[in-house]
């Protein structure tokens, strides 16, 4: 009976050992290979027990233990003859052996329990706490001193009591831990938190096994054997289950971080279906709080944003009951509702409070027991304890734009680890998200602007006259070519009546709406003012002195008016220092440029101004231009110039004034070729017939 | 184009080296406008190492001057060669600035 308790109990830590081998090579796992060295020590030792039965002479063997005469008559008679007639021999190697079994019991121990006091110290000392941290450290250094101790004592009999005292002191310790369960010291050990019902269980057979082999030297009894074998086969348990729990462990994470990633791909999906629809910050902030919530388990969360103006946080969205951040003196006013308002119209400044704190550090905060955290006020105790808390940064590189929160778990007391990287996860993609609607909502603006400046593009084309009327005595055309939406060139005929028209050539300086707003007020004023017998020195001097006082200086334009009596062929003129007329002499076939003094209007109010007089024959022409003309750049950096429309002007004589222009356009547009145009081209053509 | 500034006795030297153009003549107005608020309102503006300048460059030194002149202060512009002068020119503006042709010339006009 006992031979075979004494085979039963080598074959099952062999077995083990086994076991424990394949799990280790299987999962490479650190936990299997301690386990494997466990039972291998513990093999060897059963294996060395046996061999040191054979090395006590028979009457020691008699006297001490007699319920192993058996096993070595069994034994002998299994294994021959060698042992029986070496017996003496073997003496000697029954100190070494009784050494081998002390080491044995010196790394079970080891292994077993400093081993995991170590780890449970290693994980305390990254938590707060002082007592709790004390505790595992006062814990850890007993144990390793009675260890020490153990070591020291010699051979088993000499130190028999002093073992068991040790071990009772074991017992007690592994009781400690157990109570400790309960009390979320094991939340060090997540996957302990997880399964704490089973590691229980787990841990009593454990603890019996150790019972069982302190009392085993006292019983001294043939069935003390049936309490070891007992005490392995617990062993051999919680062995087990103790793999099939950190598999778990590993399983989950792996569940966890497949979660995340759908989880975060919904959203993206979640996002981009919004955006498609109608794309409100609010909205998008919204369903960014919701799957926190919802894949957290939170009871409360909000985000807050960063306005730069006041330097705070405000809130941006909120889903549940979130408690104010700072306390406030309510009496009975403590209700629910009002505690909700409150905070939602909170101002939070950036450094205080523990929302504040993170908007300044662009670091999250986990704040896993805040129950007594002084980092944590209770605003709405009774009402909604926060217990436990997650802060998240929304940042992109350095940028801090918000944060988000959210408070207490529904399903157990504190948020785990995966929920705090999976709320950085979504912090991140929310600050990318938000980052996107608001260069989506600047889009939308600029193009609104563009769609803008395109119709105020088209009001000042608009004003721009294309087709002029045929007139008895002289024959006009103009074409403007903006360069870029609104530009700043006008030209204009007033067509007095009685064969008097007035012409006018103006470049305001600087582009888009500004520009063209100017080109406006010009025109008004010109439209209001100028009349037949007003010279032009009067017109231009008074376009000068409206828009010098109202617009800042540097938005001035030049200008170019004359007033031509087609009558009596004379032209009169004033040049606010735009282009000079280029006039083409028929009757002489040269050109002439008519010029006068004065600098650009909008400068100086009460500039005076030159004017000249002119006559004109049949079949004169006179070219007004804007320097988008003279200087239109091709690639080669050179420039259209004068000469070049003086040509054109001088060979096409006979040609009617639109046939003309059309022709100027035609060799500006060839001449610059695929370069660029900064200016407007604009020209105005008028000949006397 | 790049802004570098000096100052010699009180008098803020501002070298201004590439092409003025609408895209950054306002910098120029930034500068001067920096050097208002910081109290130096003698300016002397030094073209040497412009090669271009538009209309809104242009506009920009008249504002400039205007707000200089309101302040109780001056801007006078030196080295205007070329390209930069014919524009000057064509918009008969070269009446309305203070231009010397140097330096030493501007500085001492201050002391007169």
């Amino acid at each position: 009976m006992l031979t075979n308790l004494l085979y039963l109990k080598i074959a099952i830590t062999m077995v083990m050992m086994i076991v424990m081998l394949f799990e280790w090579r299987r999962f490479k796992s650190s936990k299997a290979q301690v386990l494997f060295l466990i039972f291998a020590v513990m093999f060897l030792k059963e294996i060395a027990f046996v061999i040191r039965l054979f090395s006590i002479p028979f009457a020691d063997l008699l006297k001490g233990v007699e319920e192993f005469a058996p096993v070595k008559d069994n034994i002998i008679n299994n294994l021959g003859k060698i042992f029986e007639s070496s017996n003496e021999a073997l003496l000697p190697v029954k100190a070494s052996l009784d050494n081998l079994i002390m080491v044995w019991h010196f790394i079970e121990v080891f292994f077993c329990i400093i081993l995991f006091h170590l780890v449970h110290l290693w994980v305390s000392l990254g938590e707060k706490g002082k007592f709790r941290k004390a505790f595992t450290i006062i814990n850890t250094l007993l144990l390793g001193a009675a260890v020490f101790f153990v070591g020291k004592s010699g051979t088993y009999s000499s130190y028999k009591w002093i073992f068991t005292v040790w071990q009772s002191g074991l017992l007690f310790s592994g009781i400690i831990l157990i109570g400790r369960i309960y009390k979320y010291t094991f939340l060090d050990l997540k996957y302990l938190i997880a399964h704490k019902l089973a590691i229980s269980f787990a841990f009593v057979p454990f603890i019996l096994f150790y019972f069982l082999n302190t009392i085993t030297p006292f019983i001294n009894k043939p069935f003390s054997m049936v309490f070891q074998i007992t005490g392995i086969i617990s062993l051999c348990v919680f062995s087990y289950k103790f793999m099939h729990f950190s598999l778990d462990s590993i399983r989950n994470k792996v569940v966890e971080i497949r979660k995340e990633r759908s989880l975060v791909i919904t959203l993206l999906q979640d996002i981009g279906h919004a955006m498609a629809e109608n794309l409100s910050q609010g909205i998008v902030m919204e369903r960014i709080i919701n799957a926190a919530l919802k894949s957290t388990d939170a009871r409360t969360g909000c985000v807050l944003l960063i306005e730069e103006r006041t330097n705070s946080l405000g809130v941006e969205v909120v889903t549940g009951f979130y408690p104010p951040v700072t306390k406030m003196d309510l009496g009975n006013l403590t209700k629910e509702k009002f505690l909700i308002e409150k905070f939602k119209s909170t101002r939070v400044k950036i450094g205080e409070s523990y929302l504040g704190k993170v908007a300044e550090t662009g670091e999250s905060l986990f704040i896993r027991d805040a129950k007594d955290d002084d980092r944590i006020e209770q605003t709405a105790k009774g009402l909604m304890d926060i217990r436990t808390v997650i802060t998240v940064p929304l940042k992109i590189q350095d940028d801090i734009l918000g944060v988000m929160s959210i408070i207490n778990k529904e399903s157990a007391p504190v948020f785990s680890d995966a929920d705090f990287s999976l709320m950085e996860t979504l912090g991140d993609q929310a600050a990318i998200t938000l980052n996107q609607v608001k260069l989506y909502q600047e889009m939308l603006e600029k193009k609104q602007s563009e769609k803008e400046l395109s119709v105020a593009g088209n009001i000042q084309m608009a004003l721009l006259p294309t087709e002029f009327k045929d007139y008895d005595k002289i024959d006009v055309s103009a074409f403007s070519h903006a360069a870029k939406g609104v530009g700043g060139d006008y030209y204009d005929l007033i067509d007095f009546g009685n064969g008097k028209v007035g012409i006018i050539m103006t470049d305001v300086a600087g582009k888009g709406v500004p520009a063209a707003l100017i080109m406006v007020m010009i025109r008004s004023v010109l439209r209001t003012y100028a009349k037949e017998d007003r010279e032009a020195r009067d017109v231009i001097t008074t376009v000068n002195n409206t828009i010098a006082g109202d617009v800042t200086e540097e938005r001035y334009a030049t200008m170019f008016y004359f007033i031509f009596d087609s009558e009596y062929k004379i032209l009169n003129y004033c040049n606010a220092a735009h282009g000079p007329l280029l006039l083409y002499r028929s009757n002489l076939d040269s050109f002439a440029l008519l010029d006068t003094e004065g600098m650009p209007v909008g400068i100086l109010p009460d500039v005076e101004y030159g004017q000249e007089y002119t006559s004109l024959h049949s079949g004169d022409i006179a070219v007004l231009y804007t320097d988008g003309i003279t200087e239109a750049m091709n690639l080669n950096r050179e420039q259209f110039g004068l000469d070049r429309v003086k040509k054109i002007v001088r060979e096409n004589k006979h040609l009617r004034a639109k046939e003309l222009t059309d022709m100027i356009y035609e060799q500006v547009e060839e001449f610059v070729g695929a370069a660029p145009q900064h200016d407007d081209q604009t020209l105005l053509l008028m000949k006397a017939k | 184009m790049d802004i570098t500034v000096r100052e010699n006795d009180g008098i803020v030297i501002l070298d201004i080296n590439g092409e003025i153009d609408l895209y950054n003549a306002p910098d120029i107005k930034e500068n001067i406008k920096g050097q208002m608020e910081g109290g130096k309102t003698n300016i002397i503006i030094n073209l040497d190492k412009v090669s271009y300048i538009d209309s809104s460059g242009i506009g920009v030194l008249i504002s400039s001057l205007s707000n200089l002149k309101k302040a109780g202060g001056s801007l006078k512009i030196i080295n205007v060669y070329a390209s930069v002068r014919k524009v000057f020119e064509l918009t008969k503006l070269t009446s309305f600035f203070d231009i010397y042709d140097s330096e030493e010339e501007a500085l001492t006009s201050y002391n007169a």
